[in-house]
C-alpha cells in the first residue's frame, strides 16, 4: 500500500459539500434493488459486517458494558514478555470435517458432538449463492475452565439489565470455510446434539451475537441413546424400507424378449397389395414363398415393370435364366434375364389382378391392424419394464450409498473416544447461523458464602486488576466481579475454585488458596495477591491454575 | 483534527430513536446524515493524500450505513462509532485496492504524548524519524496511533470503532508502541 508522508503540514482546506440527501436516498433505493444480484457495495459491506462479527466473537469483555472503570489506561503500566502465553495468543484445540455440501450428512466428532447437515446447507458469505463444493466445518469446544478462559468469550449475560453469570453445561463454536479459506454462511439450519458436562435439567440455549449473549430457548435434556435413535439409526430405518423390485437380470431378460418380439413383428409386416395397371408391361413368375414370405398373400405373382428400357422385344427374345431378387427399397424387386448374348436387369414390383386385389387388401389391412396392436402392446410393456429397471438401478445406487454412510457412521461411532454411554446427557439446538452457542443457566453473584471485602492486585502494578473471575470448578460457574463489586466478594471456602484475571496486556494472573497460607476470615478485608503466569503453553498454564487435564 | 468526544457521547437515546425510525422509513436518516457528516468528513479528509474526493467518500460511508442500518443494533455505544467503523473499512478497502492514496500526516506539535509513551523526547527523535517509523506500521496499527495520539480518541472508543474489546485494544496499543520503538531504534 502506498502512503504519502506529510510532516507538519496543515490538512488542505476542502470545503464540506455534502451531497443532497435526496440523491443519497435515490442511490440507496437503487442499491437496495440491485443488492442481491451483484457485487456492489452493499454486498461488500455485508461481508465486512460478518467479518466484524467474527472478530467480536473472540472479543473478551474485561468490563461489563454498564460498568465504567475508575482506572484509565494512562495509569496502567503494561509490561509484557512476548513469549508468555496470553489469552490473545492461543488457538484452542478444534475438530474439522470436510462436508460435501450437496448431500445430507451427519457428522460425529470424536468427543461425541453430532451435527446434522442438510443438503445444500451452505452459501457463500459475499453473495449468498448456494455452495456446491465441499466445505470445512470447524468445531471448537469450550467445556472446561481453561478452554473457556482462553476462548476470551464473556461468561456473563445481561438479563433485562441484571448481570447474570453462567453456569455452563457446555459451549462450542461452529464455523465453516470454503476451499479458499473464506468463511461461509448457513442457508439451511444445522442441528447440533451436544454432550453436556452435567445432567442439570434447567439449562437454556444462548447465542453469542456481537459479543453479547442472546437467549434462544430452553434446552430440554435428552440422552445419547435417544439422540442416536433419532439421528444415526433413524436414517437406517428410513432407507431400508424398500419396495419389492424384481432382480435386475430378470428385467433385462424380459426387455430383451419383448424387443425381439417387436423387431419380429416389424419384419413380418406384409407388403401392401397393389392393383395391376394394364398399360404397363407385366409378366408372371413362379416365386418361392419361403424365399419371399411377404408375397404369400399373392395368389399368383404378377410383376409390373418400372423401367423405360423395357420394350415388347424383351417378350419376343428367348431367355435361358430368369431370377428375382429383392431390392433394398421396400416393395421393389429386380428381375434378371439372361441368355447367351446378354444379361438384362429390370426394376419391377408385384401387383394383383382386379379380382384378387380386393380380397388381398382386406387381408392385408386386418393383418396390419393386428400387427400394430401387438406392437403397441409390446412397446408399452418395454416402456414399463425399462421404467422399473431405472427405478431399480436408482434404488440400488441409493442403497449402496446408504450402506457406505452406515459403515462410515458406525466406524465413527466406534472411534468415539469420549466416555459416552446410553445415559450421557445431551442437548440439541437448531443453528440458524454459525457462531458460538452456550448451554447455560444464568446466576446472580453468590448471596451466600463467606463475604470478604477484597482487594485483588498484582505486585508490579497494584491497581491494574479491573475484574476477577471466580470459577466454581465443581459446578462450572463463572462469576465475574468487576472492581466496584470487589467489596461484595464472597469467598468459596471449602469448594474447589480458582480466582483468575486477564490483565490489560493479556497476561493471566491467578490466586490459588492451596498455595497461599494466609487465613481468610469472614467479614474482614483481604488482599488477594495474584501471581502472574509465566506459562508458555496450555499444559503449563493448566498447572499454574491447578486444573486437571480435560481438553 | 480531533474526533469530538462530546459529540461521540451525545444523546444516544435520540440517535437510537432516529435509527429505529430510519429502519422503517429511510428518509428519517437525513437527520443523522446532517448531524454526523462533518465529523466523518474530517475523519476521512485526514487520511487521504488527495482530498478531491473527500465529499464523495464521506457520502459513500453514509450510503453504506443506510444499506446496513438493519444490521445496526444499539449496544450502548454512540451511533457515530459505527459510522467511524464503516469509514475505516471503506478507506481500508480503497487503500488496499490503491484507488486512493493513504496520507500519513505527522503533526509534530501534537506528538508529545506519543513521544512520551515511546520514552523519547523531541531532542532524541525528529519528525522525519517518527514519520518513517509510523510508515512501517500496518494499517490497523497506524489507525490506532492516529486515533489515540493525533485525534485524542479514548482507548475504549477506539475499541468500539475497531470492534475489539478494550483489553484487546490495550494489548494492541502496547504492541504497536513496542513496534514503533523497535523501528525507531533501527534508525
Amino acid at each position: 500500500m502506498k502512503r504519502k508522508v506529510i510532516i507538519n503540514q496543515e490538512t488542505p482546506e476542502v470545503a464540506e459539500n455534502p451531497r443532497d440527501f435526496s440523491e443519497l436516498l435515490k442511490d440507496y433505493t437503487n442499491s437496495v434493488g440491485s443488492a442481491p444480484t451483484n457485487g456492489n457495495s452493499a454486498v461488500k459491506y455485508i461481508k465486512f459486517i460478518t467479518g466484524v462479527a467474527a472478530v467480536s466473537v473472540i472479543g473478551f469483555i474485561i468490563y461489563n458494558y454498564n460498568f465504567t472503570p475508575t482506572l484509565t489506561e494512562e495509569n496502567t503500566t503494561i509490561q509484557t514478555t512476548e513469549k508468555l502465553i496470553t489469552e490473545n495468543e492461543i488457538e484452542l484445540p478444534f475438530w474439522e470435517a470436510k462436508v460435501n455440501t450437496v448431500e445430507e450428512t451427519t457428522l460425529i466428532s470424536p468427543s461425541g458432538v453430532i451435527i446434522e447437515v442438510p443438503e445444500g446447507a451452505f452459501a457463500s458469505n459475499n453473495n449468498e449463492s448456494l455452495l456446491t463444493d465441499s466445505i470445512t466445518l470447524k468445531l471448537t469446544q469450550y467445556d472446561d475452565a481453561l478452554s473457556i478462559l482462553m476462548s476470551q468469550i464473556p461468561m456473563s449475560y445481561d438479563s433485562a439489565g441484571v448481570k447474570l453469570h453462567f453456569q455452563s453445561d457446555g459451549m462450542f463454536n461452529l464455523s465453516a470455510y470454503d476451499n479458499n479459506n473464506n468463511k461461509v454462511q448457513l442457508k439451511e439450519d444445522l442441528k447440533v446434539h451436544y454432550p453436556q458436562t452435567s445432567g442439570r435439567t434447567n439449562s437454556n440455549t444462548y447465542f453469542l451475537d456481537n459479543n453479547q449473549w442472546t437467549y434462544r430457548e430452553s434446552a430440554p435434556l435428552t440422552f445419547y441413546a435417544e439422540v442416536c435413535e433419532n439421528t444415526i439409526y433413524k436414517f437406517q430405518a428410513e432407507e431400508t424400507t424398500s419396495q419389492e423390485i424384481p432382480e435386475k437380470n430378470d428385467l433385462e431378460k424380459t426387455i430383451a424378449v419383448l424387443e425381439k418380439k417387436y423387431a419380429d413383428l416389424e419384419s413380418s409386416k406384409p407388403m401392401e397389395p397393389r392393383k395391376q395397371n394394364l398399360n404397363n408391361y407385366r409378366f408372371l413368375l413362379d416365386v418361392d414363398p419361403t424365399e419371399f414370405p411377404e408375397l404369400m398373400s399373392f395368389k399368383e405373382v404378377i410383376f409390373e415393370v418400372k423401367d423405360a428400357r423395357f420394350s415388347w422385344s424383351i417378350y419376343e427374345e428367348t431367355w435361358n435364366d430368369i431370377s428375382v431378387s429383392k431390392k433394398h427399397k421396400e416393395g421393389r424387386y429386380l428381375v434378371t434375364l439372361k441368355n447367351t448374348k446378354r444379361v438384362e436387369i429390370f426394376d419391377v414390383y408385384p401387383v394383383l389382378n382386379e379380382d384378387d386385389f380386393s380380397e388381398a387388401f382386406c387381408e392385408y389391412s386386418a393383418l396390419m391392424k393386428q400387427i400394430e396392436e401387438d406392437k403397441k402392446d409390446i412397446s408399452k410393456k418395454i416402456k414399463a419394464n425399462k421404467k422399473r429397471e431405472q427405478d431399480f438401478l436408482a434404488k440400488l445406487k441409493r442403497e449402496l450409498k446408504h450402506q457406505e454412510k452406515v459403515i462410515s457412521r458406525k466406524k465413527i461411532v466406534n472411534q468415539l473416544t469420549a466416555n459416552l454411554t446410553a445415559n450421557t446427557p445431551y442437548r440439541s439446538v437448531n443453528l440458524g447461523g454459525l457462531g458460538t452457542i452456550n448451554f447455560d443457566i444464568g446466576l446472580p453473584l453468590p448471596a451466600k458464602g463467606m463475604k470478604v471485602p477484597a482487594k485483588f492486585y498484582i505486585t508490579e502494578n497494584p491497581s491494574s486488576v479491573l475484574e476477577v473471575s471466580l470459577i466454581d470448578l465443581e459446578d462450572n460457574i463463572y462469576y465475574s466481579y468487576a472492581k466496584p463489586q470487589f467489596a461484595e466478594f464472597r469467598y468459596m471456602l471449602g469448594k474447589k475454585h480458582i480466582l483468575v484475571t486477564v490483565l490489560p496486556d493479556g497476561r493471566i494472573a491467578a490466586y490459588r488458596s492451596d498455595l497461599n497460607s494466609e487465613k481468610i476470615k469472614r467479614g474482614e478485608p483481604f488482599k488477594f495477591n495474584l501471581d502472574i503466569s509465566e506459562a508458555t503453553n496450555l499444559d503449563d498454564l493448566r498447572d499454574f491454575l491447578g486444573l486437571t487435564k480435560s481438553i | 483534527m480531533k474526533i469530538p468526544q462530546a459529540e461521540m457521547h451525545s444523546n444516544q437515546a435520540e440517535d437510537a430513536e432516529l435509527v429505529a425510525k430510519a429502519k422503517k422509513d429511510m428518509k428519517h436518516f437525513e437527520v443523522l446524515y446532517r448531524k454526523y457528516y462533518s465529523q466523518i468528513f474530517k475523519f476521512v479528509r485526514k487520511r487521504l493524500a488527495n482530498t478531491d474526493f473527500v465529499n464523495d467518500i464521506t457520502s459513500q460511508v453514509f450510503l453504506k450505513a443506510m444499506l446496513n442500518i438493519e444490521r445496526y443494533k444499539h449496544q450502548g455505544f454512540p451511533f457515530s462509532s459505527w459510522l467511524y467503523r464503516i469509514a475505516l473499512s471503506e478507506l481500508g478497502d480503497m487503500f488496499r485496492a490503491e484507488t486512493a492514496e493513504r496520507a500519513l500526516k505527522v503533526e509534530w506539535a501534537n506528538s508529545s504524548d506519543l513521544l512520551n509513551d515511546l520514552d523519547g523526547s523531541p531532542s532524541k527523535i525528529d519528525a522525519n524519524q517518527l514519520a518513517s517509523a509510523l510508515n512501517q506500521l500496518s494499517e490497523d496499527n497506524l489507525s490506532m496511533i492516529e486515533m489515540r495520539y493525533f485525534e485524542k480518541v479514548k482507548l475504549k472508543d477506539i475499541a468500539v470503532i475497531m470492534d475489539i474489546s478494550e483489553s484487546n485494544a490495550k494489548v494492541k496499543m502496547h504492541r504497536t508502541l513496542n513496534k514503533l520503538r523497535k523501528y525507531l531504534n533501527e534508525k
